[in-house]
């Protein structure tokens, strides 16, 4: 969130009004009667500020990015999760006495 | 059948650190105690004292309850479980009761009732019950898999390894099982069986270091001069996808080598080419330099010994 | 946009708004009449011990397939006889079987019954609707959308008006018939509940792959390729990257 959440709605207005320059642009060149043949240069430089403001902030919000290489250290397997399907109760929790306090309120 | 197939993997170091960090987190009051909860859920981790008294917090409080909506059902049964484990069958019983009412005739819910006669060890009676869910669902894989244990809790290890030999003729594609067999065979000390458990493993999760360095470790047990070369190649291979960072899989490559030199002894073969066992041995000396210099001295004395260092 | 079309409002009155709510009744309407029409109680058939073993048999011979070079050649040997062993192999489908689960595919009378019936429940009201909407309401604009379209739209918003010189962002009755038959999935899903949503675009995929899976081919099937592959087995291998491995790490 925060900065990367502003840069984003910064860049969809700046889509937005990209889109309608464009629109504004075209009816220009139907009242004069001129061919459309490619949208203006500030409508350029606009869609891409906002299309890497966009993508800067769908990068940075959601999350941050998780490593997938095989290799990395953080990636490593170091234990395998404990068989629950096979779990018994014969262990050392029958010995050892747990809070008596811990009760579910219903 | 969806249902009861819970997808199984291996704990990355990451996820595992993680858990860590929250469950302390979480024990000392600072929040979190959900995320803690749902990812030990995720890893089926097996937690079950922590897991009792933050679950139990976040459900004796009727604010954190509603925000999980939901959710909470999940949450009475991991707490229900982790009771269980706990041998506080008061409180798994309460909780059996909140998800009963809520969930009336529910195979799930009939099912934690079975496990809590087990927590009892009342056997008969969970026979009975699992015996039930069967007969509605004869594909019901959990409640076979509880019969196994049930056996196994019973000391019955014979019995346990029939049931699960039976249950894997039918759903030969499920690994736990494949796992529980081989610890079960490795405990009997029935090594050639638990070593082809532990190939199958690796056949369906060759990423995993673990099955490799238990084949190896059974292999090595087994000895013999053609195990001993395979059990060094799958300690090596452990190895590698440790990135060496695994202390049983060096010690095994150095107890091969030293067990293979001693086999071929006078017949010296190309054996010796690889520095393998080396490294590994120098890899050992740094890591206890590192973590316990103190009993650094004794591991250079038992690779001397071994004729690596 | 030098001239604007004018739309009556007795157009939204009396097409816009009674289209959207016979729309979304009738959707409601095959919902319960569907919900009547299921067989009671084939909810969720037990599957025969046969399939059940035959998939998992198809899981364990693929991992056996993708990662053979990580068991010994000894092991991986067994295993393919095991697999692949003439009649007794655990792939073997017998001649006569295959057939037998082909014909049982369409013999099976409650199975053809329970398609047919859901057909049914599709395909009759929507033509019913489709004719109506035609004769009531064909060849005119009923809506504008409020913001201009490109000319590919033209198709998808002007169904049954053939002219091109309307401006795109104009719907004919029939293309909002379309949309809405398309579109109302999520009221569905707010109305009916998540999974009732009566959802025709999967209901059409699922005629197209449902009859697919037939075990006895993938048995077939994953033993052909079962029977062609080359067991290399990669440990040797991994004794240098091991040691690679090593020599980074005593480097740091």
């Amino acid at each position: 969130m925060g900065i990367g959440y502003v840069v984003g709605v910064l860049g969809g207005a700046l889509l937005a009004h990209a889109a309608y320059a464009t629109i504004q642009y075209r009816a220009v060149l139907k009242i004069t009667e001129e061919e459309f043949s490619r949208p203006p240069v500030d409508v350029m430089m606009q869609l891409l500020l906002g299309l890497a403001l966009c993508m800067w902030a769908g990068v940075s919000v959601p999350a941050k990015f998780v490593s997938v290489l095989p290799h990395s250290e953080e990636n490593r397997i170091v234990s395998l999760p404990a068989n629950m399907d096979f779990m018994i109760f014969n262990h050392r929790g029958r010995a050892l006495p747990s809070d008596a306090d811990l009760k579910l309120k219903i | 059948m969806a249902a009861t197939t819970a997808i199984s993997t291996a704990t990355a170091a990451a996820e595992e650190a993680r858990l860590l960090r929250l469950e302390e987190q979480a024990e000392h009051g600072g929040g979190g105690a959900w995320e803690y909860l749902s990812l030990a859920r995720r890893l089926r981790a097996r937690r079950p004292a922590p897991v009792l008294r933050l679950g139990l917090s976040l459900l004796n409080d009727a604010s954190a309850r509603s925000r999980l909506a939901s959710e909470q059902w999940t949450l009475y049964e991991q707490v229900a479980v982790a009771a269980m484990d706990c041998q506080r069958v008061d409180v798994a019983k309460d909780c059996i009761g909140v998800l009963s009412k809520q969930f009336p005739g529910s195979t799930r819910v009939g099912r934690l009732e079975a496990l809590l006669f087990e927590a009892k060890g009342d056997w008969a009676e969970a026979e009975r019950a699992y015996a039930l869910i069967l007969e509605n669902n004869p594909f019901d894989q959990i409640a076979h898999k509880r019969k196994i244990a049930i056996a196994k809790a019973q000391g019955d290890m014979s019995v346990a390894v029939d049931y699960l030999n039976k249950y894997l003729e039918l759903f030969m594609a499920d690994h736990d099982a494949w796992r529980e067999l081989a610890e079960i065979y490795v405990s009997l000390q029935m090594y050639k069986q638990a070593a082809f458990c532990y190939e199958e493993l690796i056949l369906a999760q060759p990423t995993i270091p673990l099955y490799h360095l238990a084949y190896a470790e059974v292999l090595y047990t087994l000895g013999g001069l053609e195990n001993l070369q395979t059990a060094k190649k799958y300690y090596a291979s452990t190895i590698q996808l440790t990135g060496g960072k695994n202390t049983r899989a060096l010690f095994g490559v150095c107890l091969c080598s030293a067990a293979i030199s001693q086999l071929t002894k006078g017949r010296n073969k190309e054996e010796d080419s690889s520095e393998l066992q080396s490294l590994a041995a120098e890899a050992l000396l740094k890591d206890y330099k590192q973590r316990s210099p103190s009993k650094e001295a004794l591991i250079a004395g038992m690779l001397k010994n071994m004729k690596l260092s | 946009m030098a001239e604007e079309l004018v739309l009556d409002t007795a157009i939204r009155d009396w097409v816009l708004v009674p289209l959207s709510v016979v729309m979304v009744l009738i959707g409601v309407l095959r919902y319960f009449v569907s919900k009547l029409m299921r067989s009671p109680p084939s909810s969720s058939p037990s599957p025969d011990p046969k399939t059940v073993k035959e998939g998992q048999v198809v899981i364990r011979a693929r991992s056996l397939r993708t990662s053979s070079q990580f068991i010994p050649a000894k092991a991986f040997k067994a295993r393919k006889l095991y697999y692949t062993n003439g009649e007794s192999g655990l792939l073997h489908v017998p001649k006569e079987d295959a057939q037998k689960a082909q014909a049982a595919m369409f013999s099976d009378p409650n199975m053809a019954m329970d398609m047919m019936k859901k057909n049914l429940s599709m395909i009759v009201p929507q033509t019913l609707t489709f004719a109506w909407v035609n004769f009531f309401f064909s060849g005119f604009v009923a809506a504008k959308i409020p913001f201009p379209l490109t000319q590919r739209f033209r198709g998808m918003l002007q169904n049954g008006i053939d002219l091109s010189t309307v401006d795109v962002s104009y719907v004919s009755s029939r293309s909002w018939y379309f949309l809405n038959l398309f579109g109302l999935r999520g009221l569905f899903s707010l109305i009916l509940g998540e999974e009732n949503a009566t959802d025709d675009a999967q209901k059409m995929m699922q005629m197209g792959g449902g009859m697919g899976f037939n075990p006895a081919m993938s048995l077939g099937a994953e033993k052909d390729s079962l029977d062609i592959i080359q067991h290399d087995w990669a440990l040797p291998k991994m004794e240098h990257h091991a040691e690679e491995v090593l020599r980074k790490l005593l480097k740091k």
